[in-house]
């Protein structure tokens, strides 16, 4: 059984592709559309990784992280941020928050693959 | 939507903008909002080709490894052992047919050897018959004394009749033996003058098929490489529409902040402003906001435009290289229309081969059978010489008796002992006669003997080759016809794969109409920003302002892309990249990680 992904995005297009790219290479995905659905889920499910938008309504990206670093099931998980966003200053907050990595979009699906078989060891 | 000269007043501008702002956004928004079924839909059918592409990629890949690989290295090695045995048999065969051909020819003149010992020995039961009667006259002369030698003429009589019988059935035999010999020779060289042509024509055409096969083991090992060429190309088309698709979030996040930039400057449209002083100012930044973000916006309309065209084009892509393959294989399978293969031409010439391997056989059976006959006839024939040395030994007593018996006659035996030397001389050369008789045809038993049978091993173990060749010849032909069948149903597989493709690619490339859309209505959204800069620029020009202004937008770019259109409009009104809009250019640039530019680590 492959490891379980989260991808969490409010834009379904991108939810789709991020899902396509990592089931192409054997990994499992459970999808939400946004920080507060992401964060509803990981309440009862054990992931291995979570892939997230920064801009979602309800609870965005950085919320979600903060919200996820808090957990007791998914506390340790690596997170990698997937977003149009590409300041310096949103990519120190989110490392502040706790995420592993920040991925500018459009990804390559290669790149996507290397740094989820990068973080996850 | 142009301005009319007696509209060009700042109030009725600024109404008309406003105007031209209001159904802007309403279409922006609905830009920014509605699409994404659009791309959800691409995504699914793109998912769908690429599983299908895959499916084929993995038929042509069973296709070339049906034709190449293990499975057909396996063919030729045992075509090429089948071809070494049956030229070593063939080999075996054309000079066992040489030798007995020989043996044949030698045992005809050894027979006609057996002639003149034969006419002697015949002659000889003349001489008897002569003895006989002239003993049985000078028997008469001699009255009562003269009786015994009636009984020595009749075992001289007797013994006549018997070298009669015998030469006769010896050569009669001789007679049948050459018969035999003659005729079969005919039909053994005719065999082997068939058999050398054929044996030439066939191991030449194994050998071509040996040849065509290491030629389709080379061409599918190279169709192989170009399968696996497809199917990364097809892998790379794949990365390029996902990467494609998500222009689309892109795009939609562009809009929204051309939407926000454009909602703050709706108020000052509707403001009260004049060409002069604060309301002047105010005309200039309604300008200096439109040519910002006429600008976002056809350049986000134009990335989308391209990434869609890249979708459409690499979905293309992806059907256009499976044809390809196919067109590729079809070739190399020779299909053509008749569907006929090269797989019928190898297995023809197969069958060539085992035809040979039969007609061998049979040759084989045909040479047997007259060389057993051959031997059969020689020992009937031998069995007499013993009879024939027997009778020498007989005359050779009767002389013996004919002497005695003459001299105990006295004078009035005289003629008698006559006969009795001359019989005795009779017996000398009988004796001569047979034994070269039976010299000669102890040769002809002993060189049919050593060629009776068909080869090395002698017929059992001839037999036996030829059947495990045989056996072995028709698993390959069996071989190589189910890699036909199974060749031809993939072909089949294959082509009615790359249709169904290929119609669904045009089916859903036709389809794909989103972008020509997007950019029909952003192109109405500039042609409107452009006349609203336009007026505003005719009414106010670009000022001093501007580089504040700029400054103040960059910082709400969150976009790398934002920020490069943001700064080329700065450097067209002369404004070079002051430290914020330098750096904010910058910010994505000069953080390289080993997965890309836009990827980081922490």
């Amino acid at each position: 059984m492959g490891k379980m992904i989260m991808t969490a995005d409010d834009s379904a297009s991108v939810r789709q592709m991020v899902a396509f790219t990592l089931k192409q290479n054997g990994y499992e995905v459970i999808e939400a559309v946004d920080g507060q659905d992401a964060l509803t889920k990981l309440a009862s499910k054990k992931i291995d990784m979570l892939l997230t938008d920064l801009n979602m309504p309800k609870l965005d990206g950085i919320g979600l992280i903060k919200g996820v670093r808090q957990s007791s099931l998914n506390k340790f998980i690596p997170i990698v941020m997937l977003t149009t966003e590409s300041q310096d200053g949103r990519k120190a907050e989110g490392k502040a928050a706790g995420a592993t990595g920040w991925i500018v979009k459009p990804f390559k699906p290669e790149q996507l693959i290397a740094v989820v078989k990068k973080v996850l060891g | 939507m142009t301005l009319s000269s007696n509209d060009n007043q700042p109030g009725a501008s600024q109404n008309l903008w406003a105007s031209l702002l209001s159904s802007s956004l309403q279409t922006l928004r609905q830009l920014a909002g509605t699409t994404e079924r659009e791309f959800l839909q691409i995504g699914t059918q793109m998912q769908g080709i690429y599983q299908k592409a895959l499916k084929l990629s993995d038929t042509a890949h069973r296709l070339v490894e049906v034709a190449s690989g293990e499975y057909l290295h396996g063919i030729m090695t045992r075509l090429r052992q089948v071809l070494q045995d049956m030229e070593k048999y063939l080999e075996q065969a054309r000079f066992q047919n040489s030798a007995n051909c020989g043996t044949l020819a030698a045992v005809q003149a050894l027979l006609q050897k057996v002639v003149p010992p034969l006419e002697g020995v015949k002659k000889m039961s003349k001489h008897l018959y002569i003895f006989e009667v002239s003993i049985k006259v000078e028997s008469a002369y001699l009255g009562d004394t003269g009786s015994e030698f009636i009984n020595l003429a009749m075992d001289i009589k007797k013994l006549s009749q018997q070298v009669k019988e015998k030469v006769k059935f010896i050569d009669d035999h001789r007679l049948k033996l050459i018969g035999m010999i003659t005729k079969n020779s005919l039909n053994i060289n005719a065999v082997k003058s068939t058999q050398e042509a054929k044996v030439g024509l066939t191991l030449d055409g194994t050998a071509a098929s040996l040849s065509e096969l290491e030629s389709i083991n080379e061409r599918f090992s190279r169709l192989g490489g170009e399968v696996s060429a497809v199917s990364t190309e097809n892998s790379r088309s794949i990365s390029e529409i996902v990467q494609s698709m998500q222009f689309h979030d892109i795009y939609r996040q562009q809009v929204e902040h051309v939407v926000e930039a454009l909602e703050g400057v709706v108020p000052a449209c509707q403001a009260d402003c004049h060409g002069e002083g604060a309301g002047g100012d105010l005309i200039g930044q309604i300008g200096d906001v439109c040519e910002l973000q006429e600008a976002q916006l056809q350049f986000a309309s134009s990335e989308l435009y391209s990434a869609v065209s890249s979708i459409v084009m690499h979905l293309r892509d992806i059907g256009l290289q499976q044809k390809k393959i196919a067109r590729d294989i079809c070739e190399q399978t020779s299909a053509d229309a008749s569907e006929s293969s090269f797989i019928e031409d190898l297995s023809g010439r197969m069958s060539s081969v085992a035809d040979l391997l039969i007609a061998c056989a049979e040759s084989n059976t045909v040479m047997a059978g007259l060389m057993q006959e051959v031997t059969g006839t020689v020992a009937e024939i031998t069995n007499f010489v013993s009879d024939i040395e027997e009778i020498g030994n007989e005359i050779v007593q009767i002389a013996q008796n004919a002497r005695i018996k003459a001299s105990c006659t006295g004078k009035q035996g005289a003629s008698l002992s006559v006969l009795a030397e001359e019989i005795g001389q009779l017996s000398n050369n009988a004796v001569q006669r047979t034994d070269l008789i039976t010299r000669i045809l102890t040769e002809v038993d002993t060189a049919t003997r050593g060629t009776s049978g068909g080869g090395e091993g002698g017929d059992a173990a001839c037999g036996e080759k030829l059947a495990v060749m045989k056996a072995e010849l028709d698993q390959i032909l069996s071989t190589l016809e189910s890699m036909g069948k199974d060749l031809m149903s993939l072909l089949s597989q294959i082509r009615s794969q790359v249709d169904g493709l290929n119609s669904e690619i045009d089916r859903i490339t036709d389809g794909i109409c989103v972008h020509e859309m997007i950019k029909a209505k952003a192109d109405a959204v500039v042609d409107d920003l452009k006349t609203i800069v336009m007026e505003a620029r005719s009414i106010k020009p670009a000022s001093s302002k501007f580089r504040d202004d700029l400054r103040q937008m960059a910082e709400r770019y969150t976009m790398e892309s934002e920020r490069r259109i943001h700064a080329d409009i700065a450097r067209k009104h002369g404004i070079h990249a002051a430290a914020p809009l330098a750096h904010a250019v910058a910010d994505s640039c000069g953080n390289a990680s080993e997965f890309g530019d836009n990827v980081d680590l922490f």
